[in-house]
């Protein structure tokens, strides 16, 4: 059975899923309140407006901030100028800045990304947009050997370019929908970034045209019209907070995470959906470890060839753990049960 | 008398070109010499020189010709209604320069051949001897303020660009002295305005396109020199730079050094098509003898002019020769034969051609030649040595310059226990 935080064990009622009235405020709990308001109170004693905006909005400032910063920030990527981007998200953007830094281009993959990549080397700082992530497949090769430049040169030509574009799954389609975090994510000098939230997506937009380094930037089409809150700062934080499940995800996921945690929070098993994978690079989820209290459960949630049911298989799932599997573990034990889900191994499209 | 005997034996060396009779010049004369000359042409037996046309400069030692001007091969034109000129001046100390440059580089790549094959070079090894008349005649077409991006066979661009010859040779031995500090081989040699050496056949050639739209883009009037070699034009991405570079009015010269030979396969056997000027099809192209480093530098001039006067991109053929296999694993034989590798070397090769026009000319003596020979070996034996004792680089540069201007940060060895730190 699953322990508390004390160290003693869940009422059988928790544990069969009966549920315990007394904590049964549906959406909002005594925790999720308490996190919810010392958020509404930062913003507010920060003194910056907490306004709604959706993913789309918020990279589309995102990128007109930079390109207003610096002169050597320019856009390029199929019907990025005067379709105002095949997902809107660099709309009004040629229009301000016109011909010379939003640049359409045609349908040619491998071309434009290897352009991209040389105007990084000459100096300037290039966000390569792919209209899906499963084109970026027609240039795999010059993305990923962005990354190598810098590395083989000992230092003497970096490569600030930024590559962005909609990631993984979408409504109701059969191709175009695969998820590349983890492909990307394996490779060494590409940082990979996949937000979930506007806050996060616009933060993590302006750090990666800032950045020195080739990015890969994936957002998620379905997030886009997604409205969130916006504020000034930017930084990861506890979406919800819980003492007995983690929930780590990355991008849509996270969205995911948050509505099983709501269906098992009425179960009485408090997930907390924490920490995120902002960064899909193996070797740095190390860190996230660290942040872990030690008799937790770990359930990690993969964007891979995911599919909209997700979000039932991942509540049955976990159901399935916390009733019928006993795992103990004692106060000293460092070691965390990772349980990874990710969706049936599928070919799609 | 010295001077009849010195034509004399030039003539041996000569005999059999039909290039020689390109390689007359005209410059001033006095009687005595022009007798002499007469002489000459008697014994050589050239009877389709006009003795007239050929003059001889007075030989006292110190007295060289300053400048020379030669017919050049007619370039073969595409979308263009005139090309490079037909004839190109060369002054003495160009001309030294161009020698010198040149014979660097094949003592350098012989020099990398022998150290390989005594195994202190080891990977990768694509050698350029043969080719040297591109290299130096592009860099004499353009300034170094201009951009250059090339394929695996880098070694002789990164000399004109700007490398020595100590870097690169400690950089194919992997050495921390190496112009990429032994972290990135004979593939991967930056200097300024030098993009490499890329390991991907036909992927540098949209890195130049934007590397030109950058050049566009801040205004600054330089250009990139996009290489590729036969076997990469049939690279689909080439094509879609061709389409983009069109399309914006990129300042990119497109060139493709033509060996004949995509590692082991002939220009027949992997192209519909091996009228590689005409490739680009709404491009104009130029079709160069790549052998003379005079056609060579002319075209490259005639290119430049082109892009920096916003007419957009440009591509050439270099038809050009390597006496190498493709790399150090090629004996070079398999798919040619001896004889025709020979053939080119006695008829064509780019640093017999310049040495004999310059001699003919009188623009440099032998023995001064013979001593740029002599101190270009010394400067190869001097970077050999260097780049055989040189030190490896430290084990902590294994993981450094992973990323640009960043904290240093642990990065996962071999095995989950083992952690080393990377700095940028």
């Amino acid at each position: 059975m699953l322990h508390r935080r004390d160290g003693s064990r869940f009422p059988p009622d928790v544990t069969l899923g009966i549920q315990a009235k007394e904590f049964n405020l549906g959406f909002i709990r005594p925790d999720n309140l308490v996190s919810h308001g010392l958020r509404v109170f930062r913003c507010l004693l920060s003194s910056v407006s907490l306004f709604q905006v959706n993913v789309q909005d918020a990279l589309n400032q995102a990128m007109d901030e930079e390109l207003e910063r610096d002169e050597r920030v320019f856009l390029l990527g199929e019907e990025v100028a005067q379709y105002d981007g095949a997902y809107k998200v660099s709309r009004g953007l040629w229009k301000k800045y016109g011909d010379k830094r939003i640049i359409d281009t045609p349908v040619t993959e491998m071309g434009f990304a290897g352009i991209a990549v040389g105007a990084a080397f000459a100096g300037l700082r290039p966000i390569c947009e792919f209209m899906t992530w499963n084109f970026s497949m027609q240039a795999i090769d010059q993305v990923i050997n962005s990354a190598k430049t810098y590395y083989m040169s000992a230092g003497g030509q970096p490569v600030p370019i930024v590559f962005r574009g909609p990631n993984g799954s979408s409504a109701g389609k059969l191709t175009n929908i695969y998820c590349f975090a983890a492909w990307y994510g394996h490779c060494p000098g590409l940082k990979v970034v996949s937000p979930w939230n506007s806050e996060d997506a616009r933060g993590l937009l302006k750090a990666a045209i800032r950045d020195d380094n080739p990015v890969v930037f994936k957002a998620n089409e379905l997030m886009y019209g997604v409205p969130f809150d916006l504020s000034e700062e930017v930084m990861p934080k506890v979406e919800r907070q819980g003492a007995h499940i983690t929930l780590v995800s990355h991008s849509r996921c996270v969205g995911f995470c948050l509505d099983a945690a709501a269906v098992l929070a009425k179960e009485g098993v408090e997930c907390e959906v924490s920490i995120f994978t902002l960064s899909a690079r193996v070797c740095e989820l190390a860190t996230f470890q660290l942040q872990v209290k030690q008799w937790r459960r770990r359930g990690w949630l993969l964007f891979l060839w995911a599919t909209n049911k997700l979000c039932y298989f991942l509540i049955f799932f976990l159901h399935f753990i916390c009733t019928y599997i006993s795992v103990s573990v004692s106060y000293d034990q460092k070691e965390l049960l990772d349980i990874r889900t990710a969706t049936t191994h599928l070919k799609l499209g | 008398m010295p001077s009849l005997i010195n034509l004399i034996e030039e003539d041996r060396q000569q005999q059999g070109g039909e290039k020689r009779s390109e390689t007359a010049g005209r410059w001033q004369q006095d009687s005595m010499q022009k007798m002499l000359t007469i002489i000459s042409n008697v014994l050589r037996g050239s009877a389709s020189r006009n003795a007239a046309s050929m003059v001889v400069s007075s030989r006292s030692y110190a007295d060289f010709t300053p400048e020379a001007t030669f017919d050049i091969k007619k370039v073969d034109l595409h979308r263009l209604e005139e090309g490079p000129p037909l004839t190109a001046t060369l002054t003495r100390e160009e001309g030294l320069k161009y020698y010198r440059t040149m014979q660097t580089i094949r003592r350098m790549e012989l020099k990398a051949d022998q150290l390989y094959k005594q195994k202190i070079i080891r990977g990768f090894c694509h050698l350029y001897d043969g080719q040297e008349a591109c290299a130096v005649g592009i860099e004499g077409g353009i300034t170094l303020s201009d951009h250059l991006i090339t394929a695996y066979r880098a070694h002789g661009y990164t000399l004109t660009r700007g490398g020595t010859v100590r870097e690169i040779m400690a950089e194919l031995t992997g050495r921390r002295g190496g112009i990429a500090k032994g972290k990135g081989g004979s593939m991967h040699m930056y200097t300024k305005n030098f993009y490499g050496g890329n390991g991907i056949v036909g992927a540098q050639v949209p890195l130049g396109a934007g590397v030109a739209l950058a050049c566009k883009y801040l205004g600054n009037d330089q250009l990139c020199v996009s290489l590729y070699g036969d076997g990469a034009a049939n690279q689909g991405q080439i094509f879609e730079t061709y389409n983009m570079s069109s399309l914006w009015k990129l300042p990119i010269i497109f060139i493709c050094e033509n060996n004949q030979y995509g590692m082991g396969t002939s220009v027949e056997r992997s192209s519909a098509s091996t009228e590689y000027y005409k490739r680009g099809d709404y491009i104009p192209g130029l079709r160069v003898d790549g052998m003379d480093v005079l056609c060579v530098r002319e075209a490259t001039k005639f290119a430049a002019d082109h892009c920096r006067s916003g007419k957009g991109p440009i591509l050439m053929e270099l038809q050009t020769y390597r006496y190498h296999g493709h790399s150090m694993s090629d004996p070079g034989v398999s798919y040619r034969t001896r004889e025709e590798i020979q053939e080119v070397r006695s008829k064509s090769d780019p640093i017999s051609m310049l040495k004999d026009r310059m001699l003919s000319n009188n623009m440099a003596s032998i023995e001064e030649l013979k001593e740029i020979d002599i101190a270009v070996r010394k400067e190869i034996e001097d970077a050999a040595q260097f780049a055989t004792t040189d030190p490896e680089p430290p084990l902590d540069d294994l993981c450094s310059h992973i990323f640009a201007t960043d904290q240093p940060f642990d990065v996962r060895g071999a095995t989950p226990w083992t952690k080393l730190t990377s700095t940028s």
